[in-house]
């Protein structure tokens, strides 16, 4: 005979599963339309359908770096509750974080434009820079940063900066010129659902995306976090351990 | 020289230089339920010199890869009739269907089909949200080129 207690997890497990379940299906209903808008705008931007003025490219660059937004929201909300229960499946290979870097310096270099912000990246000449990871994933977690650099910073930079702080380990930053976080919500800040309160509300989020590349990178056996301070801007960093060619 | 072959010159020819194009490219075969996303991925492989054989669902698709001659499948998963990887499993039992690469491109990134592709020797599964036409491209080549 089953207890209440026995009765009441295997209800919260069945809700459970329909949660993801519908998660799921709603994520892959909405992925459908926005791989073709990404699809044909990102067409039209390469010169596929003859060309255009630069009025019409800025308006294409904007319209496609916002549909990127809901690509991530909708990665996040499917990431989430999988990495949680360690469901998600990882298809690791080795990269070069400097190449994840220059990704995302040229995705989000039009977003930045357009609000009149300084994108840079910087990398040494000579760096030891190649890790073992899911590539879709770390690219997940540089996206994230860097869109909250970009969406949170009304005036000045934003920088990415790949370095080796010490042999072995590679770490990537986004530092911005933005409002800056107190002490008292950094400690919150890489928590499921949580909102920095002075930018709460101005831009959306779902406060899913630091939690998750916290969750991403310590799968990765990383370290993440921020270093901020108010008026100040911040800087957000993750560090891995790089790997050498032969290794697996 | 006379008059026809002063025609023959004059006359444009595109389909010969398409039918040349054909025999150059690599032979992909696109399964894709979704008709709108289905044009788009033809029409930038095409643009990248594929020959692109397209097919609206697992059925129609395990018809043409059996039938005719592809270099490379690229298949979705979530389909009407057939889904991608029944399709991917019935073929695989066809000596024909043991050693074509099969690329899944599909938005379904559930944990099982994932596993399931894997088990039917598929290389690659990329979530097509995640990238442009151009960059599924420069993956298939990639992959190609290996």
């Amino acid at each position: 005979m089953l207890t209440n207690d026995s009765k009441q997890s295997s209800s919260d497990n069945e809700i459970d599963q329909q949660k993801e379940e519908f998660i799921s299906l709603v994520a892959h209903e909405f992925r459908a339309p926005l791989t073709a808008i990404k699809g044909y705008l990102s067409m039209i931007l390469e010169g596929d359908a003859g060309n255009i003025s630069d009025k019409a490219r800025g308006f294409i660059a904007d319209a496609l770096a916002v549909n990127e937004r809901l690509v991530r929201l909708v990665n996040n909300m499917l990431n989430v509750s999988r990495i949680e229960k360690g469901k998600l499946v990882f298809q690791m290979e080795r990269i070069n974080l400097s190449r994840i870097a220059s990704v995302a310096l040229d995705n989000f270099r039009a977003e930045a434009d357009r609000k009149g912000l300084k994108l840079s990246l910087e990398i040494p000449t000579r760096i030891d820079d190649l890790i073992y990871v899911d590539v879709d994933k770390i690219n997940e977690v540089v996206a994230n940063l860097v869109s909250n650099a970009v969406k949170y910073t009304e005036k000045g930079f934003v920088k990415i900066k790949v370095s080796n702080p010490i042999e072995g380990v590679i770490r990537l930053e986004v530092s911005d010129s933005g409002p800056g976080i107190s002490q008292e919500e950094q400690r919150l800040l890489f928590r499921k659902f949580y909102r920095v309160e002075s930018t709460a509300g101005k831009t959306v989020g779902s406060g899913l995306g630091l939690y998750i590349c916290k969750l991403l990178i310590e799968k990765f056996n990383g370290k993440i976090g921020v270093e901020s301070d108010l008026d100040k801007g911040s800087t957000f960093w993750f560090e891995l351990a790089t790997v050498k060619k032969e290794d697996s | 020289m006379d008059d026809s072959q002063k025609q023959s010159q004059s006359i444009p020819t595109p389909t010969v230089a398409i039918e040349e194009n054909k025999a150059q490219g690599p032979n992909v075969l696109f399964i894709e339920d979704d008709s709108l996303l289905l044009k788009m991925y033809k029409t930038k492989f095409e643009h990248e010199g594929f020959n692109v054989i397209s097919a609206l669902d697992g059925e129609e698709g395990l018809t043409a890869a059996l039938e005719q001659n592809v270099d490379l499948i690229i298949l979705d998963i979530m389909m009407p009739r057939l889904s991608g990887l029944d399709m991917l499993a019935k073929y695989r039992q066809d000596v024909k269907g043991k050693s074509v690469p099969v690329i899944i491109l599909t938005n379904l990134t559930r944990e099982e089909e994932m596993k399931r592709a894997k088990e039917l020797g598929v290389k690659e599964f990329i979530v097509k949200a995640d990238y442009t036409p151009s960059e599924v491209v420069r993956k298939i080549k990639d992959y190609l080129g290996k």
